[in-house]
């Protein structure tokens, strides 16, 4: 028996004394974006199941959009041009751009990639071929998209699809079965170093075309399975450049390295909103839904639900992204402020009563179900504040939290009374605005919608929609803009509640250049596609007199 | 051999539910792959991706009758289609990855657990009525009425995180590199060291009833009393006698026990990050992998029919008594 217990403790001393550190010399960038328990090799970048950063890492695209600027910013292509009649989009190709085999990028592989896309639509997942007629080689290194009609929201779609070598995938046979165990990239990290279930590596491009970048001699990724073991290799210094939601990380995080160890979370996120299903009377009158908004205390909400981590939205429902094309910030401020009775004003306006505490609106008791998903629970925590909020005013409300399955079948089927979710992202309001209330989006209750849950359409709304396809860029676009945020304070179609934070932590112990709240030249989060493409190769390898004080050098991010 | 045909008809029985029940339940389930999947990306997929999305994956709105037909037919090919949620892997790369690790920790646990559970309870049962067996059983009944998942769970605490003894989760280090040497396989034992452990504990304490309380009944028989008679010492008595007999049990429930081998350490793994089939399944469910779910379902209930059948064969021929109903 004793000598059994002396083995153990050898053992365990032996463990405990046993940590892998990382020299500088190496330049390996360790990355964390996604949690699993074993990598599964797919660099296909039309899998929606692709390695991060299969997209945007491995391959690229022609421009990035870059939302922290509101710019584009040339990529495979150096200039993009709409014709006059705006039914043509010419782009200018780089070119010294050369695959990660050596073989030169042209216009034929732009336009295999889109052809591709028709042949297969399964790979179409942008839907271009719903945007666009064809698409010609106009010369080497110039390729021209026609279109049916002017829409200029095809833009970001075209500009942002990730292209990949014709002489390669020509001999593909199913790409949409495809694993592409060895890919071939204009990416900074195409090349697969080495493949295990626990731990993968790309190299980088021999002879990337971005000369000025520094890049790293790999990136490398371990398989994290969840939130628990992530955090504890970040605290420990294992992870460069990660985007999990630490929680509490000014007290874990932080103080493990006070000079090194950085988070950036700006509420650059999706909208998070409290969705209200308006085939459900009262919920279809405008003052109800704001009835519901003004009595959300949402600064509480912000502090509970979601540990501080972001801010109230307000009435526009537009995310701080869209900030340079909000309007009118006074009403837009007035409709998500906290107001009671206000609140009770506007029911009583709708023609409500109030009995015994308790609201009756077209005969109707308002009593609602608020639908969460089991286990998110930053959502869990809000639809508690929420029912408190709601409670106080005397509207009832029960929280129900479902699996997630069944969670997203009730809201795209539209059987729910209010519910949580999020919204569409896109470079412009254009995007978010036409999945909360464009008429095109709304499906029967019954039938499943990806969006417009809350099934809210609206003549003005598809008007302002459509308009704005086909308007250039300019002020004209703005004031459209304009118009549908007024529109939307005006109906509510749904209950804005807060931006979802874009986690991003990094440690500049080895890499620096990092964006952060001083220098936010990109998105911190790894899960910006494509932007991530600009830290990528913005970020270098920290020399032996790189100092702390200059650690965190400008980043340029492109023109 | 009537004995033997009747029970293959059974399991051929079996083997028909298994497989029709393991189409039917994951399809029962609220929601689809193709939304799951959209799902994931909360918003910043566009909304026309989910026909793109339904069609790269193979996702029909076919009758079930057809989908059931198709399924039975790709069975019987030993086709078990693509994974969803890791598409377009075939289920059974998806299954391989996991399996050894599964195989490998369970059934290292098992065969610890047998090994170490039979012991003491033979122990226990030399000496009955002793300080030995007033101790060790009762604390090993206690250690087994925690579920596995609450005893992963507080090992994982004290000795992972608050003493950190043990690393906290994965099959290996990762920077080590799989390889047939003495870093590597060290490494390896010092993670499958507390998921091992859980189940072990967990498990112990059938093991030692079994084998306590035959033994003791086998002490009693006539035979161990002729035994005594001719003189016998007490220790060839107990381990050539009694203790042949009283393993019979014992290896039965080992059989079983082999089946469940696949299925045994789901929670286990999830908890320590094991990237066994535990963690392969719970995301097959999470994203409404039919396919996979199917995959692994079969495997689980295939091997305890397999272990069943093995054990009745075993019996055949272990016991005279099976074979007498002609």
């Amino acid at each position: 028996m004793n000598r059994w217990l002396i083995g153990l403790c050898i053992m365990v001393s032996a463990t405990a004394c046993r940590r892998e550190s990382r020299q500088p010399e190496e330049q390996v960038l360790v990355a964390s974006a996604t949690l699993t328990s074993a990598w599964i090799r797919n660099f296909n970048p039309f899998s929606p199941n692709a390695l991060w950063p299969t997209r945007a890492g491995v391959y690229e695209p022609l421009l990035i959009y870059n939302t922290l600027t509101g710019r584009y910013v040339p990529w495979l292509a150096t200039s993009h041009r709409w014709s006059d009649d705006s039914l043509s989009l010419e782009f200018e190709l780089r070119k010294d751009v050369q695959w990660s085999d050596g073989n030169g990028f042209d216009a034929d592989d732009v336009v295999f990639t889109f052809e591709l896309m028709k042949n297969h639509p399964a790979l179409d997942t942008g839907s271009v071929w719903q945007r666009i007629l064809g698409i010609d080689k106009l010369a080497p290194h110039r390729v021209r998209f026609r279109l049916a009609h002017p829409d200029y929201p095809a833009l970001p779609v075209l500009a942002h699809q990730m292209i990949v070598p014709e002489h390669i995938w020509v001999k593909v046979q199913a790409p949409s079965t495809f694993r592409n165990e060895t890919p071939v990239g204009t990416g900074p990290y195409p090349i697969v170093g080495s493949f295990r279930t626990q731990l993968f590596e790309l190299d980088k491009h021999p002879n990337y075309w971005k000369k000025e970048a520094v890049l790293a001699k790999k990136l490398r990724m371990p398989a994290y399975q969840g939130n628990d073991t992530v955090s504890l290799a970040l605290v420990s210094g294992d992870i460069d450049w990660a985007g999990h939601n630490v929680p509490l990380i000014e007290r874990t995080y932080i103080p493990r390295d006070p000079v090194h160890f950085k988070y950036w979370f700006p509420p650059l996120g999706g909208m998070v909103f409290l969705f209200a299903n308006t085939t459900r009377p009262p919920l279809d009158d405008a003052r109800v839904r704001k009835a519901i908004s003004l009595a959300i205390d949402r600064n509480r909400l912000v502090k509970i639900g979601m540990s501080g981590y972001t801010q109230p939205a307000d009435g526009t429902g537009l995310s701080p992204v869209y900030d340079r094309w909000k309007c009118c910030k006074t009403e837009a401020e007035a409709l998500t402020r906290h107001n009671p009775n206000e609140s009770q004003a506007l029911l009583r306006s709708a023609g409500c009563r109030k009995e015994k505490n308790q609201w009756t609106c077209q005969g109707k008791v308002l009593r609602f179900g608020l639908e969460v998903v089991n286990g998110w629970t930053d959502w869990i925590r809000s639809a508690q504040v929420i029912k408190q909020d709601l409670g106080a005013i005397g509207i009832h409300v029960q929280v129900k939290s479902y699996d997630f399955g069944a969670w997203f079948e009730h809201v795209q089927m539209g059987r729910f009374d209010l519910s949580i979710g999020w919204s569409n992202e896109g470079s412009t309001p254009y995007e978010f605005y036409g999945g909360l209330a464009s008429s095109k989006t709304v499906k029967p209750v019954g039938q499943a919608g990806p969006t417009n849950w809350h099934r809210f359409a609206d003549k003005t709304f598809d008007m302002l929609l459509d308009t704005f396809a086909s308007t250039p860029p300019g002020l004209k676009r703005e004031q459209l803009v304009d118009q549908m945020q007024a529109r939307f304070i005006e109906t509510l179609p749904a209950i804005p509640l807060f931006p979802n934070p874009s986690w991003g932590t990094y440690s500049t112990r080895h890499f620096v250049g990092f964006p952060n709240a001083k220098k936010p030249y990109a998105k911190l989060s790894p899960h910006a596609d494509p932007e991530r493409l600009l830290l990528m190769t913005t970020i270098a390898p920290r020399t032996k007199n790189t100092s702390d004080g200059i650690a965190d050098r400008t980043g340029a991010g492109g023109p | 051999m009537n004995f033997l045909l009747s029970k293959m008809g059974l399991y051929a029985v079996a083997g028909w539910a298994v497989i029709t029940l393991n189409f039917l339940i994951p399809r029962l389930m609220p929601g689809d792959p193709a939304s799951a999947l959209f799902a994931r990306f909360k918003g910043k997929l566009k909304p026309d991706a989910m026909e793109a999305l339904r069609q790269q994956l193979g996702l029909n709105d076919a009758p079930l009758l057809k989908q059931y037909w198709d399924y039975i037919a790709q069975l019987a090919q030993g086709e078990f289609g693509l994974s969803i949620a890791f598409h377009p892997e075939p289920v059974l790369g998806v299954i391989k990855i996991g399996f050894i690790w599964t195989v490998g920790l369970s059934g290292v646990a098992v065969l610890i657990s047998v090994v170490v559970g039979t012991g003491l309870g033979a122990y226990a049962a030399w000496r009955q009525g002793g300080r030995f067996d007033a101790i060790v059983p009762p604390a090993v009944a206690f250690l087994a009425a925690f579920p596995y998942f609450f005893l992963a769970m507080i090992l994982l605490f004290f000795l992972g995180l608050e003493w950190g003894l043990f690393p906290l989760g994965m099959a290996y280090g990762p920077y080590s590199a799989p390889g047939f040497n003495g870093g590597f396989i060290y490494d390896l034992v010092s993670h499958g060291f507390l998921p091992c452990l859980t189940i072990v504990l967990a498990s112990l304490s059938g093991w030692l009833f079994v084998m306590r309380n035959t033994m003791i009944g086998v002490m009693g028989d006539e035979y161990v009393c002729l035994a005594h008679a001719k003189g016998l010492s007490r220790r060839r008595i107990f381990v050539a006698y009694a203790m042949r007999n009283a393993l019979l049990p014992s290896l039965t429930s080992f059989g079983m026990a082999l089946g469940f081998i696949v299925s045994g350490a789901l929670l286990t793994e999830v908890v320590f990050s094991y990237p066994g089939l535990g963690y392969l399944l719970l995301k097959a469910i999470l994203s409404q992998d039919y396919p996979l779910m199917q995959g692994i379902f079969l495997m689980i209930t295939l091997s305890v029919l397999l272990a069943n059948i093995l054990v009745d064969a075993l019996y055949y021929v272990l016991d005279p008594r099976t074979r007498g109903g002609r």
